[in-house]
């Protein structure tokens, strides 16, 4: 019983005696049987049928030299010492079934080596910008792998944007690419729409010519992404080229377009920021200027009422001299009033308008509920407690708004509330005409503040931005000046010992029947 | 006493410099405006000067700006020019240490004629008979 425990150990002498042992029994078994029929010696061939199964360290290949000797001398053996040539044709088919499957779970192994890239690549960090790290990373798990490599030389491997105009622009290589041209292709864009990919077309890449290539086409969210594969030199099967294609290659390819997809949506997204940031430059820029301007325009303004304070201490000799300065500086004074106030009511006017939307998205009032949940979880010095009266129906209902902005403006919220709470805020999802939500505030210090607070629902509430503007809080302000760009319904009221808060949000046209 | 004005919007502060010239010169000083680094030509001769008033913001059209002129002058290595700043910004100490410039009197903009003149004080140039 403890030989045959010893017997499971992986070391490669036991998988041996594991098969020895088999073949003593298979041997046992068949003794004075008629192996001539192949309903007998069968049993011999149980070991081959399950060679790539056999356990090891290693894993066998489809060919065992050892397994053919037992095979062939059992057979040998217990045909009384005669070969027959029929039992080579059985032994044969199964050999050729294992070396189908052999490769067929080499392929699927390799293929799951190179998918493993993507996870690696995003494993440490999100390596934004580096993504051209994969395809040289697949370009290099081909030429370590000495069996597929032999097959398929890939040396090379470009990802391209197929514009709308046709042309190709360069999005990842795994190598440095400078010029990239198509030299036999009339109309490249058509051919690959239709044909999905074409194969050993002359290419000029940089100053040489690559002939054994392939392109496919990938299709991503409306985006045409096109790939280059090179190989060093023809691939001797075109049947295994074809399975390597359908099996390996277009699989991983996908998986990268998502990747360059989600790169893509990354730089739009930072582009976008930057140009939200350079307009705030641009108006922080155009607010200097207009201090500059308004410093100048001031000089005389100033300089005229520093003069009448000198005036009474000037000597005699100079006053009419002096005199005659401070009735020029006084015209100049007056023709500044008017260039000053029009500068600041265009400061103003600016200040106003401020617009930082650049842009708008179609969201559920789900997304919103679990904006404003997230935004409540994150904050440890309230309690938060909702009472939702949305059903399915209404949280299913869109709204058209700019959600960096909208979890800003609630952000702000929550800060505001945090100013002023005894620590319970309740969160009402309610519906009048519209979707509404209010934010019910426990105040401290109520009657200490009732005076100020009613001030601030005033100002908060006037449909004029101004008064608000005016306050020195610029949570209050930001709220305001947001909600008014985003067209959210607001509305602060004080009810008991709550200062409530209520938004309503309009529902896109498509989904405004409630 | 002569004084190099580098300013290209003098007519706004035109006032407060004559102003200052009668009160506290009787009109002795003799002041040139500058309205940009190229309309004064070679720098070494603010050595003819007593002052010089450099707005820090001057004009686009001008080759150098208020920072390079005042290099420049200090690259001449001259004790005879006094240096004043004429600017509208607040970190201008800030902004003259970092350029290894030494720290010359500031007059901050909106101006009026005593300021012009506390700015002359810092080099005692100033006569006494003042208002």
């Amino acid at each position: 019983m403890g030989f045959y425990i010893y017997l499971f150990n992986k070391h490669k002498f036991m998988a041996v005696a594991r098969l020895l042992n088999d073949y003593i029994f298979i041997c046992l078994i068949l003794y004075g049987k008629p192996v001539e029929l192949l309903s007998t010696s069968v049993f011999l061939l149980l070991p081959l049928v399950n060679n790539l199964n056999h356990s090891g360290k290693k894993k066998t290949g489809p060919i065992s030299l050892r397994l053919y000797i037992l095979i062939f001398g059992s057979y040998y053996f217990l045909n009384d010492f005669k070969f027959s040539v029929s039992f080579i044709f059985p032994v044969i088919v199964i050999s050729m079934i294992n070396g189908l499957i052999f490769l067929r779970l080499y392929l699927m192994n390799f293929a799951n080596n190179l998918y493993s890239i993507i996870e690696e690549f995003y494993q440490d960090n999100l390596n934004i910008g580096k993504t051209h790290v994969i395809l040289k990373e697949v370009v290099k798990r081909h030429k370590n792998n000495k069996l597929v490599y032999n097959s398929l030389p890939v040396e090379n491997i470009i990802l391209f944007r197929l514009k709308e105009n046709g042309e190709l622009k360069i999005l990842l290589s795994s190598k440095f690419v400078v010029n990239f041209k198509l030299l036999n292709y009339k109309d490249f864009a058509k051919e690959i729409l239709e044909t999905q990919y074409t194969r050993n077309n002359g290419v000029a890449l940089d100053n040489r010519i690559s002939n054994n290539n392939l392109f496919i086409l990938k299709e991503h969210n409306n985006i045409n992404y096109v790939f280059f594969v090179e190989f060093s030199r023809k691939p001797p099967l075109s049947l295994t080229l074809n399975i390597y294609i359908d099996k390996v290659l277009m699989p991983l390819l996908t998986k990268i377009t998502k990747v360059a997809y989600a790169e893509y949506q990354l730089e739009l997204e930072n582009k976008n920021y930057f140009q939200e940031v350079k307009s705030r430059l641009e108006n922080i820029d155009s607010a200097v200027n207009a201090i500059h301007y308004l410093n100048n325009k001031l000089s005389p303004v100033l300089n005229y009422f520093e003069m009448l304070r000198l005036q009474p201490s000037v000597e005699k000799e100079k006053r009419v001299a002096f005199d005659d300065l401070i009735e020029r500086e006084k015209r100049n004074a007056i023709s500044s009033i008017i260039p000053i106030t029009q500068k600041m009511n265009q400061m103003a006017e600016k200040t106003m308008n401020a617009n930082i939307i650049s842009e708008t998205q179609k969201f559920s009032l789900r997304k919103v509920f679990a904006l404003i949940r997230k935004s409540c979880d994150e904050n440890n010095n309230i309690r938060f407690e909702y009472n939702v009266n949305w059903d399915e129906n209404i949280f299913s209902k869109i709204v058209v708004s700019n959600i960096n902005l909208l979890s800003f403006i609630i952000d702000e919220v929550i800060i505001n509330i945090e100013k002023h709470s005894t620590g319970i805020c309740e969160i009402n999802y309610g519906l009048e005409d519209l979707p509404t939500i209010s934010f019910c505030n426990e105040v401290k210090n109520l009657e200490k503040n009732r005076a100020s607070l009613n001030k601030i629902i005033e100002d908060f509430n006037k449909d004029n931005i101004n008064e608000i503007m005016k306050r020195g809080s610029n949570g209050l302000r930001i709220i305001k000046q947001y909600l008014l760009q985003l067209n959210i319904g607001h509305k602060m009221s004080l009810s008991n010992d709550k200062l409530i808060l209520t938004l309503t949000l309009k529902l896109d046209d498509e989904s405004s029947n409630i | 006493m002569k004084v190099a004005i580098f300013e290209n919007e003098f007519n706004a502060i035109k006032t407060s410099f004559d102003g200052f010239n009668l009160l506290y010169f009787n009109n002795e000083l003799k002041y040139e405006i500058f309205s940009s680094s190229q309309s004064f030509g070679d720098l070494s001769n603010l050595v003819n000067f007593s002052v010089a008033l450099v707005d820090i913001d001057l004009s686009v059209k001008s080759h150098m700006d208020g920072f390079q002129i005042l290099s420049q002058i200090q690259k001449l290595d001259s004790d005879k020019i006094k240096i004043i700043v004429l600017t509208g910004h607040i970190s201008i100490r800030e902004k003259l240490k970092s350029l290894n410039l030494p720290e010359y009197p500031i007059i901050s903009k909106p101006i009026n004629l005593s300021t012009i003149k506390t700015a002359f004080d810092y080099y005692h140039l100033s006569p006494k008979t003042s208002a």
